[in-house]
């Protein structure tokens, strides 16, 4: 597959925005791009100003300028217009590929603001782990967060912990590495498996993790386990050790699905895998770099 | 009746183009070509007319890699980088004297000169001669110069990345990042091959540098040299940045805009399209995890299969168009290795590079023919 923006969500198509086009039938993506520099703050206000916008299902922001300008001003005209925006569903801030920008350079803002300003929101996508902030908040619409870095704050980590989603049902966090900004230990993941933190909870992802291994050993036998459906832990350092401990793991066996599509595994153990019950995606393992003879492991976005 | 042509061969005897050469006339029943090591022809007093006679066709290689043939040809371009007075300068009879470079960066204006004079003087014994080079000897120069070739398929409308022209030195590369209002550029030496000395290089509102590249700083020096290692690697300390910048663009290099390169799976890639005769033939793959995809070339069949799975008939066949079409800014040229750039998201190409000796591609065939063999096959005398 060819990465690429976002193309469809909610069952619409979602296309780069033209002045002058149509709402609602098209969720639009706004920003700034190699082959169209006109896009600015002042563009998104205008496009939210007029009167069709209540009828927009979702939006998605693109690259805020040129030389990775904050999220933070779109951010704030999002929740300057919320009470207008009122079939809004969906927000994706940061729908930029890998040579758009590098992830870990994308400058984010506070996310909770949006999260208190939507109670209906369904879905938000955050791509970019650099100034993110997600200020503790209470969310009942919301049933996908999904935030991609190429390395997390510890601090980003215990926010979500603090959220209140009682019908949060997909939380993706990719955590990426110390090289670029993660800046965690087990022990700050650890809070978030706790069962029932996320009630209606099924379906969790941490993933792009340069402590994957860590996570297998210690979600293997965790009570999450029982509530959930599916278990990514895709695109990270994950070798034939961590592996070991899912396999063991008789609560792993009880998943449907389960995620570990470009780590560093061995073809004895993805075969391994395969057989163990849930639907496993083992696909594009990587081998190490090898400096001096000492293998190297690196995750899937680490820039 | 149509005559079978006879090839004299200019090229370092006992190298891989050479010898693919040769195999190739021999499995399309053609005379042994007259070899012509550039060694001999590059020394003073070489007479063409023995070398010519009895030929009617010209096929030209590549004179790098060999160590005596770079002095020749520094030699040769002394005088021209002695009057321009612009980049580093090796005297004429200091040439002689140059240890093996390993992988150094040198002198590549005064080389490129050298190698410009030496494919004139090419170009007029064809004339003399009446011999037809498989590429013209002054498209090939032309394609040594990345300025030179940028403005060639500018002027034929071809889709390049925007460019901000010769960067003196990082100073220089931070005003005109300023006043182009780019961020991400690459820097590439206008002399270069491969990947040597090419930056990719980013800087973002906060102030934070990044480079990704092959070349390395040789130590011990105020104003020190650099190598390709042949491992790209990452800078984020803007001092080696500057470093290394002031390094490449003492031999010449150009600033291109950063065009966003398409991604298979996480994965950078560009193609590498042999154009033979006007019709795209052999297709590599070139994957990376990093912005630079020349040092990994792919060339299995599922690889560029799947490929054009994801790109799907219509920006496949446009790739291939605009494949074609920066060959055809090449008229002279029978062959021509065109890098080409899918944008990011799969939309839209850029052409990244094209080459003059960009056909040698392992075990990769089109129609059954190898490259060699399939520019013979077409090549009409």
């Amino acid at each position: 597959m060819i990465d690429d923006h976002m193309t469809e969500w909610f069952g619409l198509p979602v296309e780069d925005y033209q002045p002058g086009a149509e709402y609602g039938t098209k969720i639009h993506r706004l920003g700034y791009s190699y082959d169209d520099e006109s896009f600015t703050p002042e563009v998104l206000n205008e496009y939210l100003a007029d009167p069709l916008a209540s009828s927009i299902k979702g939006i998605v922001l693109g690259m805020p300028g040129e030389s990775g300008e904050s999220f933070t001003e779109i951010i704030n005209l999002l929740v300057a217009h919320a009470p207008k925006l009122t079939s809004l569903r969906g927000i994706f801030l940061g729908d930029i590929l890998q040579e758009e920008n590098e992830m870990s350079w994308i400058e984010q803002g506070d996310v909770g603001l949006l999260l208190a300003a939507f109670p209906d929101l369904e879905e938000l996508r955050v791509r970019g782990g650099s100034s993110l902030e997600l200020t503790p908040c209470a969310n009942s619409g919301l049933s996908r967060l999904i935030i991609e870095t190429g390395g997390m704050r510890a601090e980003v980590l215990k926010q979500v912990a603090q959220c209140s989603f009682p019908n949060l049902e997909h939380l993706e966090l990719w955590l990426g590495t110390d090289e670029y900004g993660w800046t965690g230990t087990l022990a700050d993941v650890l809070p978030l498996l706790e069962p029932g933190l996320f009630p209606r909870l099924v379906s969790l992802g941490l993933r792009n993790s340069e402590i994957a291994n860590e996570i297998a050993e210690a979600i293997a036998d965790t009570p999450i386990l029982d509530q959930l459906e599916a278990l990514d832990l895709s695109g990270g350092t994950l070798t034939d050790e961590g592996a070991e401990f899912l396999i063991a793991s008789g609560k792993v066996r009880g998943l449907s699905r389960l995620n570990l599509f470009r780590n560093f595994l061995t073809d004895a153990t993805v075969q391994r895998l395969n057989s163990l019950g849930p639907k496993v995606d083992a696909g594009g393992q990587e081998e190490p770099d090898v400096y001096d003879g000492t293998p190297h492991y690196y995750v899937a976005v680490g820039e | 009746m149509i005559r079978s042509p006879r090839f004299a061969l200019l090229a370092n005897p006992g190298s891989r183009r050479a010898l693919g050469f040769l195999a190739a006339c021999r499995a399309r029943g053609l005379e042994a070509p007259r070899i012509i090591p550039w060694e001999n022809w590059l020394r003073p007093g070489f007479d063409p007319a023995t070398a010519f006679e009895d030929v009617d066709s010209l096929r030209i290689e590549t004179p790098a890699e060999h160590p005596e043939v770079e002095r020749l040809l520094l030699r040769m371009g002394a005088e021209g980088c002695l009057r321009e007075g612009l980049y580093p300068f090796l005297a004429e009879e200091d040439c002689r004297l140059l240890p093996d470079d390993n992988g150094v960066l040198r002198y590549q204006r005064q080389w490129y000169l050298g190698w410009h004079k030496a494919l004139l003087e090419i170009d007029a014994f064809c004339v003399r001669f009446r011999l037809r080079p498989m590429s013209q000897p002054s498209e090939i120069a032309l394609l040594f110069d990345k300025l030179a070739t940028r403005e060639r398929l500018e002027h034929a409308g071809v889709p390049i990345p925007s460019a901000a022209g010769i960067c003196r030195d990082f100073d220089d590369l931070v005003s005109k990042m300023d006043a182009t209002g780019w961020n991400r550029v690459f820097l590439k030496p206008c002399h270069g091959s491969s990947a040597s000395g090419v930056m990719a290089i980013a800087r973002d509102a906060r102030g934070r540098w990044q480079a990704t590249t092959s070349a390395v700083l040789e130590d011990g020096s105020p104003a020190p040299g650099i190598r390709n290692s042949k491992q790209l690697r990452r800078l984020g300390d803007p001092e080696a940045i500057r470093a290394t910048v002031d390094a490449v663009c003492r031999e010449r290099a150009l600033i291109e805009r950063w065009f966003p390169k398409a991604t298979l799976n996480g994965k950078v890639f560009d193609l590498r399209v042999v154009v033979i005769g006007g019709t795209p033939a052999h297709v590599a793959v070139r994957t990376s995890r990093f912005p630079i995809t020349n040092l990994h070339l792919h060339n299995q069949r599922g690889e560029l299969q799947s490929v054009i799975e994801a790109l799907g008939e219509s920006r496949w066949k446009a790739a291939l168009d605009t494949a074609s079409a920066a060959a055809a800014a090449f008229p002279g040229c029978h062959v021509c290795g065109v890098d080409l750039m899918i944008g990011a998201g799969g939309s839209g190409q850029a052409i990244a590079e094209v080459n003059a000796f960009g056909d040698l591609l392992h075990h990769e065939l089109w129609q059954g023919m190898d490259p060699w063999e399939a520019a013979l096959a077409c090549w009409k005398i």
